[in-house]
């Protein structure tokens, strides 16, 4: 049974990436949050219990508070490399090329997803790196 | 058993010894590692010195970050380092070191967006040291083992800087693991760093104002040049008169050393104690005044040979009439001095030759028994006819000396009685007045009548002491003076009354090639003599140089000219009769040559001051024109010079020349304070032998602020002792303001861009956002199973509305895009471009279609990787969108020629087509294929749009319904 994590404002979209999560992975557990600061602290809370940790995360890039690279660099800077295993990709309704770039620099990042992503691009990543 | 007791203790005591020995040397070993650490740590500090020494020099970015670069792998011992500074403002403004090879493999952009990612998630923290755990979250340094970075945004310059080292895990056990002091060092270093680069930057500013005065410093050195080359010995002092630069005739002609003679004064040295006291007194007379003097003097060299000195001395003044240094020119002119006195001492024999005899006279009348004395005869025993009393006779006798009497007054006693009648005598006597012994040399005759009685006797008498003497001497070394006369190098002619030769030295011989040189002694009227010479063409001409002193053109007979110079006297006989005339020749043809030179010499050297005093002149001129203030102290902080610009704007600067800096305004005062700000920098720019930069606040006479930035030089002569330190000033107060303002409009400047393209940003979120979701929630109704076929139609023209409203948006932020930024060269992948688009318009578009890339030359190019994308990406997509539905081989075949200089794409399909009345009308703004096909109608005019902007160009082939053909000419831009 895969993990996954949806962090985005847009509940619509959260609820749209669920469904498609789950016509391509029947047995998923989705948990998604709205607020990128209650996503960070349910992170953190799962690696100071030693809880299992997602295996996907889909973050949202542009979002109020705390954007999607300002939360993974607070994530790496508290909890180091224990969270390296999860599998990170960014969203983006944007199109911006400046957020590639720097989307380019983290190694956990592992793809750059346009939303909505469809299901063929769903499949392809959990094959990879399921 | 006592054995055993002592054995049992010895065994203790051994053991007890042999844990102090182990604990000792467990000490020991601390102490050389914490000597060890502390050699480690000052090794550290060394290098960190060296660095900041070497940085200062540097001057472009690119060797500035090279040297801090090599500089963290020197000082800190670590594998890889790297140097970025990256200019906010503009995109592709950074600068890149790298030292060691773990970078190699990596591009140059991925290097920098894997820095800028570790400063973000560093986040400028002061923790320097970072492990690996860190290290593993940015990609391209997931091999890394540990790291020292520091990165910091100075928000003023507008740039970010990151430094840092890198060990590889690969190679760790080679490096030393990194500690807290080497944090602690690389925070220095940082700082070091950052104050280095923040000096850089402004002092690159100001480099124009720079070289301006290093214009003038080249002029003055100029100057200085023209000093050291003259043969006359130059002596610069100070206003007291000691001595501030010398030139090399100078220490060639006295052996004094610059070195040696710095600060004293010249008479100090040069001048003996009561040596040519008049000329002394006339120098210090004119020197005390200021005024220019001209004197000859004895001198005397280091090695107390002396010489005549010709010495001329002018005081320099600044603009105001303040007094600031001498300049001494002076020339050595012995050779002709000597020349001139040898001339002296000739006159002088000739008076002592045409000196007359005194010839005193006696009178015996026999028949009165009277004795009568002359003037000169009472003169030549010493007394006078006036005061004389007693008998004349007697006084004779007693004068006559004892040994030579009773003969005198018997020769008398023979002429009176008629034994004699002309008698010569020769005799001493003691003269009354001054007791000396003289010679007379007298005769007596006896006039008779004609009975042959005595009448009476008359008798002279010369005083012949000196003459006698001189004969004496003459006699006495004959030899001697005839081997000086034959080889004197005075030519000598003796001539008889008639004008015969009597006698001639080697000399003239020699001078004139003749055998009987006779013929060129003057005689009686010299000057008719001379005409008479001139008529027989035995000399060419004559100058009267003084009372019988002649100079005479003389050409020898290989038809040289010479130059005599000729003076006579007559030879007088005892009598003071004329024997002959005595003519002395000197050729002065040397003489003559020294002068002429010596008047050459003069001449440059009235050129060379008058130069000197021109490019005074002009110097001075210079420095009052000067944009610049300038202000020059010497090495004792004294302001000894201000130009004019300086004395117009500074408050009270005229009472300040002269005076000390470092004592300019009153204690504790604001010009004090910035005085004193200064006197550090000068210390600063000596100690450090360069130019040293202070930037200072000064209200000017209208009480203005202004902003002044002062460049404070030390000159140094050329044997590197410190001359003065010149201060010149620039006005920077209207550089700073316009820098503020342009600052300030760059800011707004970067704001609006900034906002426009948040605002972008932000449309194509949050407009984009809700369309994709609406979009993704039709796809998921869509779906549905249970959904009727009507609904599903009315489903799909939502969806198209909702993608053609998206097309729209895409293509105003593309052309938005493409109108404000700036071109970025950027080195890309195009195949992996091409690639890209091609999987995004498989997903999107529904019909079967080949996507096919062929590329030749290289992959990597050089362009605006954003905009060659949205050119690529309209094009490609076109081909896509108006492919045709009614074949099943429609294709799109991209085709890139890649050169060094220019691309060429070609977008090829086998698509609908274009009308050919409708070519013209693609590229226009709105112009839209079909009434069905998403979008504006901005996508071609955007293309055209970004190939003007690329300077591109671009050509379409179509034919309707077999396909297009899109060709696009594109230069390769330079990084």
């Amino acid at each position: 049974m895969k993990r996954y994590l949806l962090i985005d404002d847009d509940e619509i979209f959260n609820f749209l990436h669920a469904e498609l999560i789950r016509k391509a992975d029947n047995s998923a557990s989705i948990d998604a949050f709205t607020s990128s600061v209650e996503g960070l602290n349910y992170l953190i809370a799962l690696v100071e219990n030693n809880e299992p940790l997602p295996d996907f995360l889909f973050l949202d890039i542009r979002m109020p508070e705390m954007n999607g690279f300002e939360l993974l660099n607070e994530l790496i800077k508290l909890t180091s490399d224990k969270i390296k295993d999860i599998k990170i990709f960014m969203l983006t309704s944007s199109l911006d090329e400046r957020d590639k770039k720097t989307a380019s620099g983290y190694s956990i990042i592992k793809g750059f997803i346009g939303k909505t992503f469809s299901i063929e691009r769903l499949n392809e990543i959990i094959v990879e790196y399921g | 058993m006592s054995t055993v007791q002592e054995y049992d203790k010895l065994l203790d005591e051994y053991r007890e010894l042999q844990l102090r020995a182990t604990k000792l040397v467990n000490v020991e070993q601390q102490l050389i590692n914490t000597r060890d650490r502390l050699d480690h740590e000052l090794e550290l500090y060394k290098r960190l010195h060296a660095f900041n020494s070497d940085a200062l020099k540097e001057s472009s970015n690119a060797e500035f970050s090279s040297l801090i670069a090599e500089a963290i792998v020197d000082i800190f011992e670590i594998e890889t380092s790297v140097v970025l500074f990256l200019n906010k403002g503009i995109e592709n403004n950074r600068v890149l070191s790298i030292e060691g090879s773990l970078f190699n493999e990596i591009s140059e952009d991925d290097i920098i967006v894997s820095l800028t990612c570790l400063a973000e998630i560093t986040s400028e923290k002061k923790t320097v040291a970072i492990d690996r755990k860190l290290l593993e979250n940015v990609k391209a340094f997931s091999k890394f083992k540990e790291a020292l970075f520091y990165s910091f945004t100075d928000h003023e310059l507008g740039y970010q800087f990151c430094i840092g080292g890198f060990v590889s895990i690969e190679n760790a056990p080679l490096y030393q693991k990194l500690e807290e002091r080497h944090e602690a060092f690389f925070g220095l270093f940082y700082q070091q760093v950052q104050s280095l680069f923040a000096n850089k930057q402004k002092s690159e500013k100001i480099n124009s104002q720079i070289s301006k005065i290093s214009a003038s410093e080249l002029e003055l050195r100029k100057l200085s040049l023209i000093a050291t080359r003259t043969k006359n010995g130059v002596i610069i002092t100070d206003k007291e008169g000691k001595i501030e630069w010398v030139n090399d005739s100078f220490v060639k002609t006295t052996g004094y050393l610059l070195s040696e003679v710095v600060g004293m004064k010249p008479k100090d040295f040069l001048q003996r104690e009561g040596v040519d006291a008049e000329a002394t007194k006339k120098l210090s007379t004119s020197l005390s005044n200021k005024e220019n003097v001209e004197v000859t003097i004895v001198n005397y060299s280091k090695r107390g040979k002396p010489y005549y000195n010709q010495l001329e001395i002018t005081p320099v003044f600044d603009d105001n009439g303040n007094h600031v240094n001498f300049i001494a020119l002076q020339k050595d002119i012995t050779a002709e001095t000597i020349a001139q006195q040898e001339l002296l001492k000739v006159n002088s024999r000739f008076e002592i030759i045409t000196q007359k005899s005194n010839i005193g006279i006696w009178d015996f009348n026999h028949l009165t028994n009277e004795l009568s004395w002359s003037d000169l005869l009472y003169a030549q025993y010493g007394i006078s006819e006036a005061t004389f009393k007693g008998d004349l006779f007697e006084f004779w006798k007693e004068a006559v000396v004892l040994a030579d009497r009773d003969r005198m007054v018997n020769d008398l006693m023979n002429v009176l009685e008629g034994k004699e009648t002309m008698l010569d005598q020769e005799f001493e006597i003691v003269r009354a007045n001054d007791k000396s012994v003289r010679i007379i040399k007298g005769s007596i005759i006896a006039e008779k009548d004609a009975e042959g009685e005595l009448i009476r006797l008359v008798g002279s008498s010369i005083d012949i002491t000196e003459s006698r003497q001189a004969e004496l001497k003459l006699k006495a070394s004959e030899e001697k003076y005839r081997s000086i006369i034959e080889n004197m190098n005075l030519g000598l002619v003796e001539i008889g009354k008639n004008g015969e030769e009597l006698f001639s030295n080697k000399k003239i011989k020699e001078i004139t090639s003749l055998d009987n040189p006779g013929v060129l002694g003057l005689s009686i009227d010299y000057e008719q003599s001379l005409k008479d010479k001139i008529n027989k063409g035995l000399i060419s001409g004559y100058r009267i140089i003084g009372d019988s002193v002649f100079e005479i053109d003389y050409f020898s007979k290989d038809d040289k000219k010479i130059n005599l110079l000729v003076s006579a006297a007559p030879l007088l006989n005892q009598q003071g009769g004329i024997d002959g005339f005595i003519s002395i020749f000197l050729d002065i043809t040397q003489l003559k040559m020294l002068q002429k030179n010596l008047e050459e010499a003069l001449h440059e050297r009235d050129s060379f001051i008058q130069i000197v005093n021109s490019m005074k002149l002009f110097y001075e001129s210079i420095l009052n024109h000067s944009p610049a203030e300038i202000k020059v102290i010497n090495p004792d902080l004294f302001l000894t010079y201000a130009n004019s610009l300086i004395l117009d704007n500074e408050i009270g600067m005229e009472e300040k020349l002269g005076s000390k800096i470092s004592e300019i305004g009153e204690e504790g005062s604001q010009e004090r304070l910035r005085y004193n700000k200064i006197v550090d920098k000068v210390q600063q720019a000596v100690d450090l032998n360069r130019m040293i930069q202070l930037e200072e606040l000064r209200y000017d006479k209208n009480g203005e602020e202004r902003f002044l930035l002062e460049n404070i030089l030390p000159h140094y002569n050329t044997d590197g002792d410190l001359e003065h330190i010149v201060i010149s000033g620039v006005d920077i107060t209207d550089l700073k303001k316009v820098q503020f303002d342009v600052l300030q409009k760059n800011e707004e400047l970067k704001k609006i861009n900034a906002e426009l393209d948040n605002f972008v940003y932000s449309v194509s979120h949050d407009l984009r956002s809700p369309l994709l979701s609406i979009k993704g929630v039709i796809s998921l109704v869509l779906s549905t199973p249970d959904l009727g076929e009507k609904n599903a139609q009315y489903l799909k023209l939502a969806e198209s509305s909702v993608l053609r409203l998206d097309g729209t948006i895409q293509e105003i932020l593309e052309y938005s895009r493409n109108a404000r930024l700036e071109i970025t060269p950027t080195e890309f992948d195009i195949r992996e471009m091409v690639d890209l688009i091609f999987a995004d318009l498989k997903y999107a578009s529904k019909n079967h279609m080949d996507y096919i890339l062929e590329l030749t030359g290289p992959a990597v190019v050089v362009s605006d990787k954003s905009r060659m994308n949205t050119l690529l990406k309209n094009l490609i997509g076109n081909s896509v969108k108006y492919s045709r539905t009614d074949i099943s081989d429609s294709f799109v075949r991209v085709e890139i020629s890649s050169a060094t200089s220019y691309l060429v794409i070609k977008v090829i399909d086998n698509g609908e087509g274009i009308a050919p009345k409708n070519i013209n009308k693609i590229f226009d703004m709105y112009y839209r294929g079909s009434s069905s096909s998403v979008g504006t109608g901005l996508g071609l005019y955007i293309c055209k749009e970004i190939l003007n902007k690329l300077n591109g160009a671009v050509t379409v082939k179509s034919i309707v319904k077999v396909g297009t053909t899109m060709t696009i000419t594109l230069p390769i831009l330079k990084k």
